[in-house]
């Protein structure tokens, strides 16, 4: 039997449970192009030991998109088993050489990009508007929650402006951290660093308490999770370690969630827009989608863009495929042969005579933009951020 | 002294026949406008390919014909009080608005309303005047209410116009009568796919329950027994198992007993009709127990069914073709496999309006909401003396076992009311 920190791997995930349906593999956004089979390894956490891990190299293959656990029949969570192995195999040191970077700069430079923390607010300086920066002691209602990929990788910064710019005309009453933005952590716990995730919960439930930050917009449905669904079990962990975490509650909304509440409220509608012109197709990210259960916001907006012809994937909602730009994929290449699923994505896309993705993820922006230059799309598609139409059409 | 009986099902009609032979007078409650349920839609048994029907209907035409019988169809209890030997219980007994064997159908030719079939599963179309069923019991036709134009906004009354008999004036009414005994017998419902979205059962015409096969397996059904997907025989078909069954997701961690043996019959029914198509069954584990069963299941292997490892995970489509993934647990190898008819074994559920049913009649739901059986050794009775259990009201169980249950109940009915007589 594996072992974690927290004890055994039954103890920590009940994998006597599971009763080998394959409802897991079957589901797996990597298994038919890689050997990654997370039913083998519920089974092999029993009849094996935490050193044989070193030979499945697939378990970085992971993106972490959580269908595994979302359809489980007995109500296991296969994803974070794959965590737990994880975890075992960075307390060992034997991880690919991207990871342990990426993990290590998050430690050093708070964000997995290897890129320093004075930098982390360049995006800012090509903005004609002026944002609030909340570590500054200027006081907002909400926090714009940035992240790391869109505050360091050039193409995702584009998002982060027209964030700025679309919250700016809305009226909405925000901030940002700046360079004090730290790592949500999200990414290193799904990467299996567990401590650094506790650690980074620690800090930042201090940070946002120091600066009295209590709403707070993510840009990222990886952020929007970690905040929603990590932190709150992580905190309480803690806290029965008598570690000292400040009792804020938080109130985290995706960008999409909130924006769905400014159409609601009706202070975003179409005539605030000029015409679009594009058939778009959306995009669902796993951890808005499948993990969240959120499918009507990002829809709704795209909507009521005049001029925007929406249609669907047939792969959409809880069936929708994965991108494989999450789990620390970004990090990982990963073992798989065959097409990407990002390939196969745009495929689709431009066979269904979409000429926009309209995405709601850092990550699915960056594999699906890739992509869409690899399959020779360039020319006639793009693919957008929902902030990036807004910021394109609001008047 | 009379006794009750509520659900006209297989087990139902089974406590009903017996308690009547032994000499007691007895209600017949049936919720539906024809007693049969579920088994009517059934096309065959296993492992024995009975013609349902050859079983079912005389059953039914003789707890009909029983002079000591009191059909109630289209009736549902409303309440219970009094003790064993001496309960006064409530039923509504809801209007057909057609006098009981009344079919010339010209009603049914002038009726402008198009429902979907529910005895059909959907399949085809019925009028809001209607026969139920070919073989139908009280048989004629029948007026639903909630979809005639009549009712709705007094628009039409064109079956009237060809059909004296028709009566738009019937009320509802609701009596009370004095009975000794209740055997319960409601029976179940089939799963909803739809809890399932990754099978995609609402989003392709491909995708569908095994009730609904067994209606174009029917010779009476709405295909006449051709088995027919968007057109076309099919070529390649995948029957997925355990949907809505041993799935803690849906709160449903009980297996139903039924759909392996069932899967394995509607299999070896395709075969027959289909000789070249390619036939695989996604399954966990495979339950063929009881008498015969397993011999059954052998017959069906060998007639080039591939019986594959490894639940059905995700449907979807591919430049118009369905594809089903799953992983061949045996191989270790996920796979994707192209299907023109994919059938979802859906699980057994309590029957709806079960929870205001056990309210009523003051007995007790299990946490899935079965009823629940007194304790083994008395296993048709309910902790409410007087009260009994027969068929999948209790649990998931076959038509045989069901059967076995109501003439259990209705034994142990004859018996307390035997004692209470004397």
């Amino acid at each position: 039997m594996m072992e974690v920190e927290e004890g055994n791997f039954d103890e920590a995930y009940d994998v006597y449970a599971c009763m080998q349906c394959g409802k897991c593999t079957g589901s797996c956004a990597v298994s038919l192009r890689s050997d990654l089979n997370i039913r083998e390894l519920m089974r092999i956490a029993i009849l094996n030991k935490n050193e044989d891990l070193e030979k499945h190299e697939e378990i970085w293959d992971c993106t972490s998109c959580g269908i595994c656990t979302v359809r489980c029949p007995r109500d296991l969570k296969p994803a974070e088993v794959i965590i737990g192995m994880r975890s075992s195999l960075v307390e060992g040191g034997t991880i690919p050489v991207t990871v342990r970077d990426a993990l290590e700069s998050v430690g050093t430079n708070n964000n997995p990009w290897g890129r320093p923390k004075s930098k982390r607010a360049e995006w800012l300086e090509d903005l004609d508007v002026k944002v609030k920066n909340i570590s500054e002691g200027e006081e907002a209602e909400y926090l714009l929650y940035i992240g790391c990929t869109a505050s360091y990788d050039p193409r995702i910064q584009s998002v982060s402006r027209a964030a700025i710019n679309v919250l700016t005309k809305l009226g909405v009453d925000f901030g940002i951290l700046g360079e004090e933005e730290p790592c949500c952590g999200s990414e290193p716990r799904m990467m299996g660093e567990t401590g650094l995730f506790e650690m980074l919960v620690e800090d930042n439930l201090t940070l946002f308490d120091e600066f009295g930050i209590s709403k707070i917009i993510t840009l990222s449905p990886h952020a929007y999770n970690t905040f929603v669904n990590d932190y709150p079990e992580c905190a309480k962990r803690l806290k029965e370690d008598d570690v000292e975490i400040p009792d804020i509650e938080l109130e985290v909304k995706h960008y999409t969630q909130f924006l769905e509440e400014l159409i609601d409220d009706g202070r975003l509608d179409g005539e605030m827009m000029n015409e679009f012109s594009g058939t778009v197709i959306y995009h669902d990210p796993c951890y808005l989608g499948k993990r969240n259960n959120i499918f009507e916001p990002p829809r709704k907006i795209l909507n009521i863009i005049p001029g925007a012809r929406c249609i669907e994937f047939d792969r959409r909602e809880d069936r929708s495929l994965c991108c494989e730009g999450g789990g620390g994929r970004m990090w990982a290449e990963g073992t798989g042969t065959g097409e990407r699923n990002a390939i196969i994505r745009v495929n689709d896309a431009n066979q269904d005579g979409a000429n926009v993705i309209a995405v709601a993820c850092p990550f699915c922006l960056s594999t699906l933009e890739d992509a869409h230059v690899t399959a020779g799309y360039e020319e006639t598609m793009r693919v957008m951020d929902i902030f990036e139409i807004l910021d394109e059409v609001l008047k | 002294m009379k006794g009750l009986v509520i659900g006209g099902g297989v087990a139902g009609l089974r406590a009903a026949l017996d308690i009547a032979n032994a000499g007691f007078d007895i209600y017949l409650v049936e919720r539906d406008y024809s007693i049969g349920g579920r088994s009517a839609q059934i096309t065959k048994s296993y492992p024995d390919l009975t013609n349902i029907k050859d079983v079912l209907k005389p059953l039914m035409e003789e707890v009909y014909n029983h002079e000591r019988i009191t059909l109630l169809t289209n009736s549902e209890v409303l309440g219970l009080e009094g003790e064993a030997g001496n309960f006064k219980v409530k039923i509504e007994k809801k209007p057909r608005y057609v006098p009981d064997g009344e079919s010339c159908e010209k009603c049914i030719e002038v009726c402008p309303v198009e429902v979907p079939n529910e005895f059909n599963e959907g399949l085809d179309k019925r009028k809001a005047i209607f026969v139920p069923f070919s073989y139908a019991v009280p048989d004629g036709c029948v007026i639903d209410e909630t979809n005639c134009l009549h009712f709705k906004d007094g628009s039409c009354s064109r079956c009237k116009e060809v059909c004296d008999g028709i009566n738009f004036d019937q009320k509802a009414e609701t009596i009370e009568i004095d009975v000794g005994s209740v055997v319960v017998a409601t029976g179940f419902d089939p799963f909803d796919p739809n809890l399932r979205p990754e099978l995609a059962y609402d989003k392709y015409d491909g995708v569908i329950t095994s009730l609904e096969l067994e209606r174009l397996l029917d010779d009476d059904g709405p295909t006449g027994g051709k088995v027919i997907i968007n057109g076309e025989e099919p070529k390649s078909i995948v029957f997925a198992h355990c949907i809505g069954s041993r799935d803690k997701k849906v709160d449903n961690p009980y297996c139903s007993r039924i759909c392996c043996m069932y899967t394995a019959k509607e299999a070896y029914m395709l075969r027959e009709k289909l000789p070249d198509a390619n036939i695989t069954a996604c399954y966990i584990d495979m339950r063929a127990f009881g008498k015969g069963c397993e011999e059954f299941y052998e017959e069906v292997q060998k007639k080039q069914v591939l019986y594959r490892r490894g639940v059905a995970a995700e449907v979807y489509s591919n430049g118009g073709n369905l594809v089903l993934r799953a992983e061949d647990t045996l191989l270790s190898e996920p796979y994707e496999s192209t299907a023109d008819m994919i059938v979802l074994a859906v699980g057994v559920e309590p029957k709806e309006g079960s929870s205001e049913l056990a309210e009523n009649l003051g007995i007790k739901m299990d946490e899935y909401g079965f009823f629940v059986e007194k304790n083994m050794y008395d296993p048709v009775e309910t902790e409410k003396e007087g009260i009994f259990l027969a068929g999948c009201c209790q649990g998931p169980k076959d038509i045989t076992d069901s059967i076995l249950q109501g003439g259990a109940a209705a034994a142990k009915a004859i018996g307390l009311m035997g004692r209470h007589s004397n």
